[in-house]
């Protein structure tokens, strides 16, 4: 069987597809610009490093891998996410007899495996001898799911009775790969092949058939670090620690390629023109057919691969010390671009002519011509140790060291320069964009959000507004006066109305009242008590105006303080919440424009994911995203 | 609970090839309530609606229209009585001048005193209206600043409340469309979804006070 396929492998070049005929140059517009990283929220909880992230073909799945080999998937966009592969070893932990039971039955099943090739060892040595290049079938029946899959991948169950527990834990401890080392876990997914995942970590190279739902372990030799589809030739291709890896079966069964990539870890796969191309830690190797592997000029570490798709045989590399740049089919390199850019771990193409990302231990990076300039994309992003990368649409999503990020397009600096807010609209119909752009204002204009009524206008002029003050008074008097003596009675009424204004600018407390009653009396009064009373008054009506703001004590004259901090909180929260509504607005038109999944799983992904997106613009303009749709085209 | 756990069984007993759709799929749940019937309950239930925070920036723009008025009486009884010591030589003269009626044995009797000569009453009334317009609060009020501050806070909070109830709305469709379509699995598996749905739907009854779980088909 391995001979068959061995021929069938041999005998077909690889027909990688070629690159399209050079299309009309398209702009790249720069995702720099206006744009800030945003932290996926309930993504800080992993207890591990970030390592690696994946999407399936019809975004219904993310994949997750970590520095402790953990395993997390997400179905909603990459935004929560649960775990489907424990680590092989979780630190600071006991193993509990419930996983060392499980880990037991890997180890009897590796146990017979090993059983079975020592029996089958006089075939594989025909093999060996019949051809150069050495296969080793190395099937193994591990599975899990960390809740508890449907086990649809399972590998045939032996007939076990469980192993003695301390036997066990004897034999896991001497084994570095269940125990010892623990390594990240690399996460791939198919483009071909709908729900296909792969997982390379320390403990070997587990598989799922339901878009990372159940997994089960199909080698456990290869601690993968790349993986690549190669559609035309059929194959699946593992680059290791210890070289390349073929799967001819979508990554059931692999076969470890023996030739000059043997011994060096394989950290990129990439298809050039017909030719397979592999970065290994010792330089850069070519293949046609997966299994036959030549050295190519480069001897460097290399880190990563990306093709130009805008110039057939262009690629640019990735080393520990720079970018390099070929134009010729990786016949000859160049030093690319003006700056250094150390410790890049990634590249991937952007939209537009010439536009490439990059990422590494620095941060995130985009070039806009060829590579030739770079500019960091660094707003907002609190962790640029960068791991891995994934481009949705427009929308770059990366890992960095503790967790995820997503790239929102905000509000232009400077929306008057040649990159502005147009440039960045360009792609979008202007009926859309003029919807988008209404959904904006209305989100960042809800009651409690309008920053027109923190007018500086009306803050300067409430300086040379007054108190006006209106006293209408009215009073009588009645007097009646008798002389006995006399025999004389005298009578009198008199009647008085008042009625003043006062326009006090400033500290305005005056609260006493003209009164001709007491004018003789008490108006004039410098009774020591009663300045102490009146001091006491003021006093109360003093701290009667103060108030507290942000934790601060305030005071009549101190709007403007209080108006300064209300507008810059109203004003960081704005932002917020438009690039919220940005994003789902994105998520929006991603989805809307995407090819629907031809499964129907993966069609109601895509139903929910609209209707959620929706839902959230819903929630930030207080419904009008659904009163809009009515009148206008739907995005 | 166990409403809950009866519908989604009896839905997990369907096929998934009994499905052509998504709309289908999605037509098994028309009965409950839809998202945008979440957050409104979610606003009700935290009393975080639009139209509270609407009501309170109109109440402090026009508070400061009307001026703050002052009413004040004052009452004011003023009396006193004049009293007069005499002796009977002045009363005799002064009155025999004065009053030539008085004759002198009248004079005479008259002696000393205190006499109570004269009597006075003095009576104010005094009602005043004062009415004060902070003319600078008309354009900008610290109520209306503070007012602003409340009113952000309680827009952050909406958002985050929305936010989280959109999530788990989703969340446990997803759940639910999984439970569907995952036909007969591991049963250890089934029971751990059945939980988690459970979970989800006690965090939606969390955010919407018991109204969620009211409002799902009882059968």
């Amino acid at each position: 069987m391995v001979l068959g396929l061995l021929t069938l492998l041999l005998g077909s070049p690889c027909e990688a597809q070629e690159l399209p005929a050079a299309a009309a140059p398209v702009v790249p517009i720069p995702i720099s610009v206006g744009a800030t990283w945003r932290e996926e929220r309930g993504t800080q909880t992993f207890g591990a490093g970030l390592w690696s992230l994946a999407r399936s073909r019809d975004g219904a799945s993310w994949l997750l891998g970590l520095e402790n080999g953990g395993v997390y998937r997400s179905m909603d966009g990459a935004r929560t996410w649960s775990r489907v592969l424990r680590p092989p070893f979780e630190e600071g932990e006991e193993q509990d007899e419930e996983g060392t039971l499980l880990d037991g039955e890997v180890l009897v099943e590796e146990e017979e495996s090993q059983a079975r090739e020592a029996s089958s060892s006089e075939e594989d040595a025909e093999s060996e001898a019949a051809t150069s290049e050495s296969v080793v079938d190395d099937p193994d029946g591990g599975s899990e799911t960390d809740d508890g899959g449907d086990g649809s991948e399972v590998a045939p169950a032996a007939d076990l009775s469980f192993p003695d527990l301390d036997r066990v834990q004897s034999e896991l401890g001497r084994d570095e790969g269940l125990a010892g080392a623990s390594g990240p876990a690399v996460v791939w997914f198919s483009p071909d092949t709908v729900d296909l995942a792969l997982v390379g970590r320390s403990d070997g190279l587990w598989r799922s058939s339901d878009g990372g739902r159940s997994w089960s372990r199909q080698d456990a030799e290869a601690d993968a670090l790349r993986f690549l589809s190669v559609p035309s030739l059929g194959i699946v291709l593992a680059g290791t620690r210890t070289g390349v890896r073929v799967s001819p079966d979508g990554g059931q069964r692999w076969f470890d390629t023996v030739d000059v990539t043997d011994g060096r870890a394989v950290e990129a796969l990439v298809v050039l023109g017909k030719r397979i191309l592999a970065g290994s830690s010792s330089g850069l190797f070519a293949s046609e057919d997966g299994l036959r592997w030549k050295r190519l000029p480069l001897t460097g570490a290399v880190t990563g691969l990306l093709p130009d798709p805008g110039w057939p045989g262009g690629l640019w590399v990735t080393t520990p010390t720079g970018l390099l740049r070929s134009d010729d089919g990786a016949a000859t390199f160049y030093t690319a671009g003006r700056q250094v850019l150390s410790g890049l771990r990634g590249l991937t193409a952007l939209a537009g002519t010439g536009h490439v990302g990059a990422w590494g231990s620095d941060g995130v990076w985009e070039s806009t011509d060829g590579g030739l300039t770079w500019r960091p994309v660094f707003k907002g992003l609190r962790d640029p140790d960068v791991r891995d990368l994934v481009v949705v649409g427009d929308q770059p999503l990366i890992v960095a060291s503790r967790s995820v990020w997503r790239l929102g397009v905000g509000v232009p600096e400077d929306s008057t320069g040649p990159i502005g807010l147009a440039a960045l609209t360009a792609a979008v119909p202007i009926d859309e964009h003029r919807l988008l752009g209404n959904l904006v204002d209305l989100s960042t204009r809800r009651a409690g959000l309008d920053l027109s009524v923190l007018s500086p206008d009306a803050l300067a002029a409430k300086r040379w507004l007054p108190t006006l003050t209106l006293t209408g008074q009215y009073g009588t008097h009645d007097d009646r006066d008798a002389q006995y003596l006399l025999g004389q009675t005298d009578e009198s009424s008199s009647a008085e109305w008042y009625l003043g204004g006062t326009a006090c600018f400033g500290r305005c407390h005056a609260t006493g009242f003209y009164d001709l009653a007491d004018t003789a009396d008490t108006y004039n009064s410098s009774d020591a008590a009663e300045v102490a009373t009146a001091a006491a008054d003021q006093l109360a009506s003093d701290l009667d105006d103060l108030y507290t703001l942000g934790g601060q004590i305030l005071g009549d004259g101190s709007e403007v303080f209080a108006a300064t901090n209300t507008g810059q909180r109203m004003r960081k929260y704005r932002e917020q919440v438009a690039q919220q509504v940005v994003g789902a607005w994105s998520t929006l038109l991603r989805l809307d424009r995407e090819a629907a999944s031809p499964s129907l799983s993966g069609q109601i992904s895509r139903v929910l994911d609209i209707q959620e997106a929706e839902a959230r613009l819903d929630l930030y303009t207080d419904g009008a995203y659904s009163r809009a749709r009515l009148t206008e085209p739907k995005p | 609970m166990t409403l809950l756990l009866t519908l989604t069984l009896q839905l997990s007993s369907a096929w998934a090839e009994d499905f052509q759709s998504p709309d289908d799929v999605l037509a098994q749940f028309k009965d409950e309530p839809s998202i945008a019937q979440v957050q409104s309950m979610v606003l009700d239930y935290s009393k975080t609606h639009p139209k509270y925070l609407e009501s309170w920036m109109k109440a402090a723009k026009s508070s400061a229209a009307l001026p703050s008025l002052t009413l004040y009486y004052n009452y004011k009884n003023s009396y006193g009585t004049d009293y007069g010591y005499y002796t009977p030589e002045e009363i005799s003269d002064d009155v025999a001048d004065d009053n030539s009626a008085l004759s002198e044995s009248e004079a005479d009797s008259l002696a000393y005193g205190p006499f109570e000569t004269a009597k006075g009453v003095d009576i104010y009334h005094v009602g005043a209206v004062r009415a004060t317009w902070q003319l600078n609060e008309l354009v900008m009020s610290s109520e209306e600043i503070r007012i602003i501050n409340e009113a952000q806070d309680i827009v952050k909070l909406r958002d985050k409340l929305l936010e989280e109830a959109t999530r788990l709305f989703f969340e446990r469709r997803r759940l639910q469309v999984d439970l569907l379509l995952g036909g007969s699995g591991e049963l250890r598996k089934r029971v751990s979804d059945q939980l988690r749905l459970a979970e989800l739907t006690a965090q939606l009854d969390a955010h919407t006070g018991g109204q969620f779980s009211r409002e799902l088909p009882k059968n």
